[in-house]
């Protein structure tokens, strides 16, 4: 057994990805949400709502998210409630983001398997 | 005359015998170094470089044919990688295959081949210029293989000593484990330093807890509380007893009188009211929600005694010098119910029952309790006076990356013998090893194990040039005197707020130039009352009680010394730019993220009452860059021109929840 060869099996990420999903944890999750299915804590007060990866972002190809990332829903056409972070951000950051979003926008079953979060003690 | 001339035939023949025999090895070397791996690797990419470039460019490409190298005289390194990894710095080779592969990511950007190489961040040996002497895959008796992706952020942190090195992700959760394990209470390691422990003192535990509690505690800290930072010591029951009989003696000051109290009259409910009011959740977790700053509340009933309690939160300090623990201004009745609905809605309804008979406990008992508590270390979390100069227990972990591991260490034949692996042993199940050590066990998760390894293998035996060296200075400890100073302190503002990168984390605003920030009349009457400005997060500003003195001291102070001068400049503010601001708000998308009059998003504050809260300098400043104040913040920087920025300053200074104002 080699325990980190092991760790980086379970993981399943690529560097530049684990740098993306790092990003994508502390910028997007408030309204994308952790799986980036649209339900995040900030979601319900969005209209639109934040779409389910899943479905929306293979309809466009990775240049068109990164237009969005950079500039914001609005520069595609969409609402502006998609906030524009390429004056914040790196662009080296911006391509993680990327990448990440290319793991995100695969089907449930082909995610890697994040371990399920503890549930809160019942009182 | 015969034995000359035989002499001279065995002569020549040795001549002979020599001169085929340095041929052979001559032409050995020539061929070897012609057949040389690398050459091959070369004489591939020359073909490669003339299909991926154009002939201009091609004559501008580094010459092949030689051995390339990086010499670093200061870190004492010959790289020789380049020799086969041609591609290395040029784009044009992004899918190239390996060798000759562009590097990923923007790394070699920051860190110029020839200003680091290839092996102080890589790993493995330099001077090979053949795959297997290199050291890609582990190889034995080089201790220094490459290091995987999943460690080599290992290397990073040889020169990058800061807390929080950026885009290294393992490393910085990694130094974060090993700061709230508390490692550094037995072992000496570079960049940790003890004014990061907090542990209980126990001088005067006797008062504090419960023999039966103490007893379980002892026991597996994780048995009561799972989120315990104390690890298991693996103790045996004869231990257990004396350790309790040893802790249960220790009585050095006596809980705050607490004999006039009718306990008849406590009320639960309103107990469980105050709870609720003064935000005890913002720091200790009930039912499993809430902060961890402090202990777990959710069977505290059955952990401390009513005395004591009601001392602590009259005064935390009086037994807890160092307490984070702030004390509110509560009455003593207020007290009565809050300590009368810990005590007694707050149980774990399962815990062993306190018995009854007094027992009579030997001195001996006792003595052998002080030596088991110095055996384990005990003292090296909880501090104790009269056992100061104990020292650490553990070993110093200077150089434990570069420790030197045999194959005999690992019992469990079934682990590949790595430094790695042994490292993740150790944390992860300390009694699978061969040397039984006193460490105790931490039941660390695979992730955090893992992590803690590979901070613990950027510690390297060897120091670098100081050029070389990364670190962010450690804040240096901030203490306020005078009137202000004693507010601080009493309701340990600290705790949670930095100044001078002094101070708690848990507050996402530092003071340091909170009076440029916000209102003086708002400061005063949110110091007095502390309304929740941001919906989403559970950890609030408690609700002191603190009268209208404190909080004018408080204010005043913070409005004349915790001032930033760049913003405190005058914003125009006329009706116009306010109109135009109210238009941007909504092209903008604000509403994404903020409040107004209960509509919006809260990622962001609530910014209803913006125009009595913030000063306009202030919002103007953070609007046109949001970044520069707050480093990751969650609000981008939107590229306001400075006439859009002061538009919407103007507008936010218009919105008040207060009747005389415009609400929205
Ligand atoms: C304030 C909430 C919010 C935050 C924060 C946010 N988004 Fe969005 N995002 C949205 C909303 C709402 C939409 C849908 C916009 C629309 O359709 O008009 C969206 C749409 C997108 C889309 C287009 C999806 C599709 O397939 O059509 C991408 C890509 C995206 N966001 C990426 C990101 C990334 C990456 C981040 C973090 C850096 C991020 N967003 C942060 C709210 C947010």
């Amino acid at each position: 057994m080699d325990v980190f060869g092991r760790q980086a099996q379970e993981e399943g990420l690529s560097r530049i990805e684990t740098d993306g999903k790092r990003l994508f944890v502390h910028y997007c999750v408030t309204c994308h949400g952790e799986t980036g299915e649209g339900d995040g804590q900030n979601a319900s007060t969005l209209a639109p709502a934040p779409p389910d990866f899943r479905a929306s972002l293979p309809v466009h190809q990775p240049a068109y998210w990164k237009q969005i990332i950079e500039a914001g829903s609005v520069a595609v056409g969409r609402s502006p409630l998609c906030p524009p972070w390429g004056r914040t951000l790196p662009s080296d950051d911006i391509t993680a983001l990327v990448a990440y979003l290319g793991v995100l926008s695969r089907p449930a079953g082909q995610k890697p398997v994040e371990p399920a979060a503890k549930a809160p003690a019942s009182p | 005359m015969r034995t000359p001339q035989r002499a001279s035939v065995r002569f020549h023949l040795a001549f002979a015998v020599l001169g085929v025999t340095f041929l052979a090895i001559f032409s050995w070397v020539f061929l070897k170094e012609y057949l040389a791996e690398w050459r091959t690797t070369q004489a591939q990419f020359d073909q490669l470089q003339r299909r991926v470039k154009d002939p201009h460019a091609l004559s501008l490409a580094a010459p092949l044919g030689e051995i390339q190298q990086i010499w670093l005289p200061d870190l004492n390194r010959v790289d020789r990688c380049p020799t086969c990894h041609l591609g290395i710095d040029d784009p044009a080779f992004v899918s190239a295959p390996e060798p000759y592969t562009t590097h990923p990511g923007a790394w070699l950007r920051t860190h110029a081949p020839d200003r680091f190489g290839c092996t102080s961040c890589h790993g493995g040996q330099g001077e090979a210029t053949d795959f297997r002497n290199a050291a890609h895959q582990p190889i034995p008796y080089w201790s220094d293989p490459m290091r995987s992706p999943q460690l080599i952020e290992a290397n990073c942190g040889a020169c990058h000593r800061e807390r929080r090195p950026r885009q290294a992700v393992w490393l910085e959760k990694g130094r974060e484990v090993i700061a709230n394990a508390g490692c550094i209470a037995c072992h000496d390691i570079p960049g940790f330093s003890l004014e990061e422990l907090r542990a209980p003192r126990l001088e005067s535990v006797g008062y504090k807890v419960r023999p039966e509690w103490l007893r379980t505690w002892l026991a597996d800290p994780k048995a009561y509380l799972a989120q315990a930072r104390m690890p298991n010591f693996r103790l045996e029951p004869p231990e257990i007893d004396s350790l309790s009989a040893f802790l249960l003696a220790q009585r050095e000051t006596a809980p705050l009188d607490s004999a006039g109290i009718d306990w008849s009259k406590a009320d639960r409910d309103r107990g469980r009211t105050v709870f609720g009011e003064a935000r005890c959740v913002t720091c200790h977790r009930l039912e499993g929600r809430g902060g961890t700053m402090g202990p777990e509340l959710t069977t505290v009933g059955s952990k401390v005694g009513r005395a004591w309690l009601f001392s602590f939160i009259k005064d935390p300090t009086h037994d807890q010098p160092g307490t984070l623990m702030l004390r509110y201004r509560f009455t003593d009745d207020q007290i009565r119910d809050l300590v009368a609905y810990l005590t007694e809605d707050l149980i774990d309804p399962g815990a062993p029952q306190a018995s009854s008979e007094v027992r009579y406990v030997e001195p001996a008992l006792i003595e052998r309790g002080r030596e088991a508590f110095v055996r384990h270390g005990c003292y090296g979390c909880h501090r104790f006076s009269g056992m100061v100069d104990l020292g650490k227990i553990g070993p110093s972990l200077l150089g434990i990356g570069d420790r030197a591991i045999e194959a005999a260490d690992f019992r469990n034949a079934a682990v590949v013998p790595s430094r790695p692996n042994w490292l993740f042993l150790k944390l992860r199940a300390p009694d699978t090893l061969a040397d039984q050590s006193r460490m105790p066990t931490f039941n660390f998760s695979e992730p955090d194990a893992a992590a803690a390894v590979v901070a613990l293998l950027s510690i390297r035996r060897a120091d670098l040039p100081v050029s070389r060296v990364t670190d962010q200075p450690r804040p240096v400890r901030y203490e306020p005197q005078g009137t202000f100073g004693a507010l601080v302190a009493r309701y340990r503002c600290l705790s949670c707020h930095q100044t001078r990168g002094w101070g708690g984390e848990l507050s996402t605003v530092p003071l340091d130039r909170i009076g440029s920030q916000l209102q003086h009349a708002y400061l005063v009457s949110y110091l007095q009352l502390p309304s929740a400005v941001r919906v989403s997060l559970e950890e609030r500003m408690p609700w002191f009680r603190m009268t209208r003195e404190e909080a004018r001291t408080l204010a005043d102070y913070l409005a004349g010394v915790f001032v930033d001068d760049s913003l405190e400049r005058p914003v125009p503010l006329d009706a116009d730019a306010a109109r135009r601001g109210a238009r941007l708000y909504q092209t903008l998308g604000c509403r994404g993220c903020h409040s107004l009059g209960g509509t919006g998003g809260y990622v962001g504050p609530d910014l209803s009452d913006s125009g009595r809260r913030l000063k306009p300098g202030w919002i103007e400043a953070w609007l046109s860059d949001p970044g520069r104040w707050k480093p990751g913040t969650l609000q981008p920087n939107y590229g306001l021109k400075p006439e859009e920025a002061r538009s919407l300053t103007a507008y936010l200074m218009t919105l008040s929840t207060d009747r005389s104002g415009s609400t929205p």
